[in-house]
């Protein structure tokens, strides 16, 4: 167990090493300075290469990339050249919303998948089972950005009931304009969760034991919270961690259209605005957390099911 | 729209010259028959004395990165907040009725006969926002600041600048390596806003997240990436302005999202109105659609390095073939202007029966075309900035009209900054380097200079285009003190630059605002900048 750990750890670093690697790389690469698209029209030779030097643009890249690494491994990240200000303090503010957006929408999956999970898997090719993969098809092939805005046309403009964007304050305020982008968030999710759930308890509800439990007598209610799906939700666990990642990227639509301050609308700010650092960190941080979300995922599994460890044979 | 006759302080035209003084009179506390942009609220809500108080939301299409004036990264992102929480010697006309400065931390000016010396007499009383008057000392930091290219970044609009001193307390003198009256208008925007000198110096770059200026309101609380509420100002100079005690900058940018605000009353402005949703503003009972005049304009530009863009005959044939009246309808509701000029709209410009503007004649276009090097047309590429509507409507129109005199063009979409890093470089056939392209200024010396300075790295703002004869018009246009002259001066160059037509300007466009009907004087300056100072909302 101990080896396990120590190569998947060993592997997240090596991961994490390409992923700082791609980052810096890619952006760099990309048409486009961070100096001439501050200045606008009114950008000089001169003043570039006054402000280029500045802020170390013109430092062989090597030298930048080893800066920018040990800006990441010391936490300080440096500054940020369009908003002048320290990049841990801009993703600190910026990273609650993020986060209360993923979870809401993640909960509003949740909340939702599951039991169209268990409504399909018990109504197995009947009406109920094609309406709703109909459905959670359709949901997971509409673009969020545009679900965002029929649901704001709807429940904000017509019915008043939400605010159409922006960030409350205090919880029921954060929670109230955090409704429509999450349940538009959650919409792209449902397929995710109501087809992977559903396999896995169909699967289940095959397996002898739960027959056994039927000729005992149990509800189908008992059958399914007791027996079923402590064992069918585990792969959907995992299918979800993986998915935050692809959330993260989510966000930063839905940021933008319900203009909530997080890590997403910063992020399309940045490569707008070509902020080298700015975009290089939020890069590394967001793979960091797929990276470490499956990391746990895995010594998770191999703690639960000793079956996935290398060297220890199923029988 | 308010009945009080007070009017903005006059000051003569045409008497920079000479030792006259121009004695300005105090701003009057509202005007204001008269502005540039239409849609200010006259509906019976909005006639009789403002409404003291209130909070006013306003949608925003981009919101501050930065509160240092003198270093905006977001362009009117930041520009736009800056103008509430400072001002300069002068400022552009609030109302937008002219394109003149008029007073503002100074109350008066005068300029010496030969240009070069420019004395300013600070407002008396005038206070910052702390309380702190507003004293000599802080007008030669500020000025000084404004012509540093460490501190402000765009300090290549400070040219000329030779230096500041303080006479006494009140009292600033200028002094400038040559005359170069366009300063003033560059000193009236944010590039040389006053600053309170000994917190600069005390406070450093922290100066920047609180800041303290002269204008109608002070910052109370920013949530980046979210909104900017900012409070009344309780030293302001004008008698009982601000109307409103606070006004929140809700940063909306996603254009649909602006207009849901507005619609929901979630916002009682929004700015940036696209103009495909004209129609849905038009049709609002709740909304009125303000048009403001401003220089924005559709600028392409042509890369001479490329021979048949070189070609006069080509580039007139360009013209000629571009049906303006068809683009203004399809594109821009209607709601543009066939330009007379390769520049925006500016002071100084000749009406269009002075230099004709370029009109739709195919004839015409294929006869330059035929009589060109390139009889049998050629082909092009076409970058536009992607993420707007109008541009990718406007340039499949371009390329099929141009496509009718043999011109084939290619086009490629790029993001901004891909665009100007391209376009920099030299690495374009046409371009539109900047999707949203308007003048810092409201005079021609900025742009004039920049298209037509070929040495020093610019290329003619890039374009290759390298004139010697208009090169030597602008600069002695940008040089010579006397107003007069220079109204003499600018026609000549404007038209000189219609017949070359190194730049193709296919439409003037005024910014697009909606507001709430109970929402009143929403008067913006030249630029752009809302006046809230003057705005009110009614009961």
């Amino acid at each position: 167990m101990l080896g396990y750990t120590l190569r998947r750890v060993g592997i997240s670093v090596i991961q994490l090493l390409l992923l700082a690697f791609l980052a810096f790389t890619l952006i760099h690469f990309v048409p486009g300075n961070p100096v001439s698209t501050m200045l606008g029209p009114r950008a000089t030779p001169a003043e570039i290469k006054l402000i280029s030097d500045s802020l170390g643009l013109n430092k062989p890249l090597p030298t930048q990339f080893w800066l920018f690494l040990g800006h990441l491994v010391t936490g300080h990240f440096g500054r940020s050249f369009t908003f002048s200000q320290s990049i841990s303090s801009l993703i600190s503010e910026r990273f609650v919303p993020s986060l209360a957006l993923i979870t809401y929408g993640t909960l509003v999956a949740i909340v939702i998948g599951v039991p169209l999970a268990i409504a399909t898997a018990l109504r197995a090719d009947d009406p109920v089972d094609h309406s709703i993969r109909i459905f959670t098809t359709i949901s997971f092939a509409m673009p969020t950005f545009w679900s965002g805005l029929v649901l704001a046309i709807i429940f904000a403009l017509k019915l008043h009931w939400l605010p159409v964007s922006g960030y409350g304050t205090g919880f029921w305020g954060v929670a109230r304009s955090l409704t429509l982008p999450a349940v538009a968030l959650g919409l792209s999710l449902l397929a995710v969760i109501v087809r992977t759930l559903r396999s896995s308890i169909r699967h289940v509800l095959s397996l002898e034991y739960v027959e056994a439990t039927r000729a005992r007598g149990f509800s189908t209610w008992r059958i399914m919270t007791h027996h079923v799906m402590r064992n069918a939700v585990m792969p959907t666990v995992t299918v979800l961690a993986v998915n935050v990642g692809f959330l993260i990227g989510g966000t930063v639509v839905l940021e933008q259209v319900f203009q909530i301050p997080g890590l997403g609308s910063l992020l399309f700010q940045a490569v707008e605005q070509r902020d080298y650092p700015l975009v290089e960190t939020i890069a590394v941080l967001a793979g960091s957390v797929v990276v470490f979300l499956n990391l746990a995922t895995d010594l998770l599994q191999s703690v639960v099911d000793p079956r996935v460890r290398p060297g220890v044979r199923s029988v | 729209m308010s009945t009080l006759n007070h009017r903005i302080g006059h000051f003569r035209r045409g008497t920079l010259i000479g030792a006259a003084v121009a004695t300005i009179a105090a701003l009057g506390v509202a005007p204001l028959s008269a502005s540039a942009s239409t849609g200010i609220n006259t509906s019976a809500a909005c006639k009789g004395t403002p409404v003291k108080g209130g909070t006013l939301v306003y949608a925003r299409q981009a919101g501050p990165v930065t509160l240092n004036p003198f270093y905006p990264t977001n362009g009117n992102g930041d520009i736009f907040a800056d103008t509430l929480l400072y001002q300069g010697l002068v400022m552009p006309d609030p109302t937008g009725a002219t394109q003149n400065v008029v007073p503002a931390v100074a109350s008066s000016w005068t300029v010496s006969s030969d240009g070069l010396t420019y004395t300013f007499h600070i407002r008396p009383g005038i206070k910052f926002s702390n309380g702190q008057a507003v004293t000599a000392a802080d007008v030669v930091f500020s000025l000084d600041y404004f012509a540093n290219p460490k501190l402000d970044e765009t300090a290549v609009l400070s040219g000329g600048f030779k230096s500041a001193t303080a006479v006494n307390s009140s009292t600033v003198k200028m002094t400038l390596s040559q005359p170069t009256p366009g300063i003033l208008y560059n000193m009236s925007i944010f590039d040389a806003f006053i600053v309170p000198k000994s917190l600069v110096q005390k406070q450093g770059s922290n100066f920047w997240t609180h800041p303290v200026g002269t204008g109608p309101f002070m910052l109370s609380k920013w949530v980046r990436g979210s909104s900017i509420t900012f409070v009344r100002n309780p030293y302001y100079w004008q008698p009982g302005l601000p109307h409103l005690n606070k006004v929140v900058y809700q940063y909306a940018l996603n254009d649909n999202t602006r207009l849901l605000d507005v619609q929901n009353g979630q916002a009682q402005i929004a700015d940036g109105i696209p103009f495909s949703e004209v129609k849905t503003v038009q049709s609002s009972s709740s909304l009125t659609l303000q048009e403001v005049k401003v220089p924005y304009w559709v600028g392409l530009w042509l890369n001479f390095n490329r021979k048949p863009l070189a070609n006069l005959d080509v580039r007139l044939a360009m013209e000629y073939a571009i049906n303006r009246s068809q683009i203004n309808t399809s594109v821009f509701q209607g709601l543009g202007t066939v330009p007379n000029s390769v520049l925006p709209q500016l002071k100084y410009d000749a009406p269009n029966s002075v230099v004709k503007p370029y009109t739709y004649d195919l004839k015409l276009a294929k006869q330059y075309m035929a009589k060109s090097a390139y009889p049998h047309g050629f082909s092009i590429t076409m970058q536009y900035p992607s993420g707007y509507a109008e541009y990718t409507n406007l340039v499949l129109i371009l390329q099929a009209e141009w496509a009718a005199i043999g011109i084939k063009v290619k086009l490629v979409s790029e993001d901004q900054a891909t665009e100007t890093a391209l376009y920099m470089k030299g690495k374009y056939d046409l371009t539109f380097p900047y999707a949203e392209f308007t003048s810092d200024v409201t005079v021609p010396d900025e742009y004039a200079a920049f298209v037509t300075t070929y040495g020093g790295g610019g290329y003619s703002f890039f374009s290759w285009w390298n004139d010697p004869t208009i090169a030597n018009m602008v600069i002695k246009f940008n040089h010579t003190a006397s107003d007069a002259s220079r109204a003499q001066q600018w026609p000549k160059i404007q038209a000189a630059m219609m017949a070359q037509t190194p730049f193709i300007n296919i439409m003037d466009l005024p910014f697009l605002n909606a507001h709430g009907n109970n929402v009143c004087g929403t008067y913006l300056d030249p630029l752009g900048a809302d006046s809230l100072q003057y705005t009110w909302i009614a009961k």
